[in-house]
Order: C-alpha cells, then sequence, then structure tokens
C-alpha cells in the first residue's frame, strides 16, 4: 500500500462511522482506531445482540411463602360449633392469636384449633364435615 | 337457685384420687359444666350441676339436662387428649358395673337395654380439656321429651332399685382417675384395647352416614377400619349404627 492510498484511507475512515479499522496486505497489518472508539463500539453493536432484555421478559416475583393452619388430627372438619351457627372464621377476618377458627372432630373429641399467630383468613382450604388428615392444611392465612 | 330435685343433693368432696376429681365444684344451676372447664378449667377439677342450661351434646346438638334427675359433670384435664374418649367410657361402665352391664356404642355412648342413658363429649381449646358425662339416673319414661322417649333411658328406669348420684359421681371420677393414670403412664394400647373389645364391633355390618360395611379392625385412635362395596374405608366420627343384631 502506498502513502497515497494510505492518506486516502484514513480519510475515508475518518469520514465513517466506524470507530476501528483493521487491515492486513502482504503480511503486512494496520490498524486504525479512533479516540473514544471503545463507546462507540458498543453502542453500535449493542442493538444487533441484545442482551436478555428487562423489557422483553415478564416479570416473576419470587415465589411468596404460603402461610397454613393445619390440622392437628385426623379427622372430621367443621367450620362452625353446629349447624346454622356463624362460621369460625370466613375469608378477609382478622384473627388473633389463639382464636379459635374451626373444629376437628375424632372419635367424638371436638378439638377447636386455634390460630397460632395473629393473621388474615386468605382462604378456607376444606368444605364443612370433609374428611382432614393429621397436618392437612385447613386455611390459607397471611400472618399480621 | 335451690335444687329443684327431690333426691339427695350431689356433695362435693372430693373422692381421694390422684388426678381426676382433686377438686370437686357443685353448682345448682350452670349453662354448661364444659364450658365453664374450658373458660376456667384446671387439671383435675370436677364441675357438676343439678340442672344445666345450656347442656350440649357433639355438634351443638342440645343434651337433656333435666333438674336434678341426672348427673351431669365435667372433668377438666390439660395437656395430650389421645384415649380419653376410651377411658371415659370405661370409667362410666365400670363405675356401674357392680349393679348392672352397660355396653359401650362407639365410640362412647353407654346403652343399657339399648337405650342411651349416658354420653360423652370432650372437648379440647388449647391445652385444656373439658370431659363431659351426662347420666340419666333418676328419670322416668316422662320425664324425656317426646322425642327422645323410644331411645333414651335412666338408670333407675332400666334397671330398678334406687341410685345415688353422689356415689355414681365418686364410682366414676374414682374409675377416670385410674384410667387417666395408666394413659400418663404410656398405657395407651391397653385402654384402647379393652374399650375395643368393650364396643364388640369387629365383623359387624354398620353404617355410619352414607358408609356401609363390616368393620374388618380398629386402627390406633380408634377410628373403624371398615370393608365397604368401595373398599376399605376408615371411619372416625358420625353416628354409627349396628345393622347385624345386637
Amino acid at each position: 500500500m502506498d502513502l497515497k492510498t494510505l492518506e486516502d484511507l484514513i480519510r475515508i475512515f475518518e469520514a465513517s462511522g466506524l470507530g476501528e479499522l483493521e487491515i492486513e496486505e502482504d503480511g503486512r497489518r494496520m490498524c486504525l482506531k479512533k479516540s473514544g472508539a471503545g463507546p462507540a463500539y458498543q453502542a453500535a453493536y449493542a442493538p444487533m445482540n441484545p442482551l436478555p432484555a428487562p423489557v422483553a421478559v415478564p416479570h416473576i416475583p419470587e415465589p411468596e411463602h404460603v402461610a397454613t393452619i393445619d390440622s392437628p388430627m385426623v379427622g372430621t372438619f367443621y367450620l362452625a360449633a353446629a349447624p346454622g351457627e356463624p362460621a369460625f372464621a370466613a375469608p378477609g377476618d382478622r384473627i388473633a392469636e389463639s382464636q379459635t377458627v374451626c373444629i376437628v372432630e375424632a372419635m367424638k373429641l371436638m378439638n377447636e384449633v386455634g390460630a397460632k399467630i395473629a393473621c388474615i383468613i386468605e382462604k378456607v382450604l376444606v368444605e364443612n364435615g370433609q374428611p382432614v388428615e393429621f397436618g392437612q392444611p385447613l386455611f390459607a392465612i397471611r400472618p399480621l | 337457685m335451690p335444687s329443684q330435685s327431690p333426691y339427695t343433693p350431689i356433695v362435693s368432696n372430693p373422692p381421694g384420687t390422684r388426678i381426676v376429681g382433686r377438686e370437686v365444684r357443685t353448682f345448682d344451676e350452670i349453662d354448661s359444666t364444659n364450658t365453664y372447664v374450658l373458660e376456667h378449667g384446671f387439671e383435675g377439677l370436677a364441675v357438676v350441676a343439678d340442672r344445666q342450661t345450656m347442656g350440649r351434646g357433639r355438634l351443638g346438638r342440645t343434651w337433656f339436662s333435666a333438674p336434678g334427675l341426672g348427673l351431669w359433670c365435667t372433668v377438666a384435664l390439660e395437656g395430650d387428649a389421645r384415649g380419653l374418649v376410651f377411658a371415659a367410657a370405661l370409667a362410666v361402665r365400670d363405675a356401674i358395673a357392680p349393679r348392672c352391664a352397660l355396653t359401650i356404642k362407639w365410640p362412647n355412648d353407654l346403652l343399657l337395654d339399648k337405650r342411651k342413658v349416658c354420653g360423652i363429649l370432650i372437648e379440647q381449646r388449647g391445652e385444656r380439656i373439658a370431659l363431659g358425662i351426662g347420666l340419666n339416673v333418676h328419670h322416668k319414661a316422662e320425664d324425656f321429651p317426646e322425642e327422645l322417649r323410644a331411645k333414651a333411658g335412666s338408670l333407675e328406669m332400666l334397671a330398678g332399685g334406687e341410685w345415688d348420684r353422689a356415689e355414681l359421681l365418686r364410682g366414676i371420677l374414682t374409675h377416670l382417675d385410674q384410667w387417666v393414670i395408666l394413659l400418663r403412664w404410656g398405657g395407651h394400647d391397653a385402654v384402647r384395647r379393652e374399650w375395643a373389645q368393650a364396643c364388640n364391633l369387629v365383623g359387624r355390618r354398620i353404617r355410619c352416614g352414607e358408609s356401609e360395611g363390616v368393620v374388618a379392625g380398629i386402627d390406633d385412635i380408634g377410628a373403624l377400619e371398615v370393608d365397604s362395596p368401595g373398599g376399605r374405608i376408615r371411619v372416625v366420627s358420625g353416628d354409627l349404627t349396628v345393622l347385624d343384631g345386637d
């Protein structure tokens, strides 16, 4: 490459949007680099090589720990003390610590199940009168 | 309020037991002995009333507690309630045994001549346990509401003779004390076996709610293992009817 060709090449490079130009000819290598080329390079290529874009991926919240009130024994689940009486607890109710939320009966032992912590009832997980197992979640709750 | 009973009032002296009935409180009238114990009970207290204004059974059913005619009593215990269902039924059976033989209807009603003379209701609230016993003693047939006459009875109606409620109370507390001590000393299996034998249900055809079948066995907690047309099921609560004879 003669000097004239080199001068032309530099002018074209300067006028171009390129930040860096590397030429190899007859075993000789030449590298032209504009000052501050790094950021320009990054900016130029970023759109062609998209990172895992936060805007493109739906936001997945961290799994929330679901607290429950569980059955202390095998038995039958009752939401009220007697048929026709109001339920001990319903979704949205604010429950104090130790407050009775249901009865689990086995062998005519009526066990009043109390909340271990103050909470709000989110959901009743078992239907009235249904059998339940030991440790089975009865209510989903939000601790206060 | 003075007692309306023509019979000897229930005396309140403790029976000299180790746990059950260490203190006995008597009331002429109370809403429910179980409610009193759930609210004010402590280990071993026995509460007796001549009349309950709101006596109750399973699932809030009214327990007919005629003034002065029966023994309405609740024992307060604390902690583990496992096995108390068995102990309570056995204690009543044993206390009456010198005079007549009551049968235990699963899980813990006591019958005489197929009529219910005693019901037991155990309620647990936290650590506190109310073990309620309702025993019909002096009733005549006409003392029961009409809807109960065909299936309820009293000791005096069915066994005859004179019965003393204070003596019955002492007997029941004394026997219950022995069964509770056995439970506390790790004798759950022995108590359960004795009770299961008294229930006499294995091999019998029963109906409980919508379930029907033959009782194949009784498990650790006293639940029935029943071979029904749909396979083996487990019955832990409900009103039981024996379909094949006595």
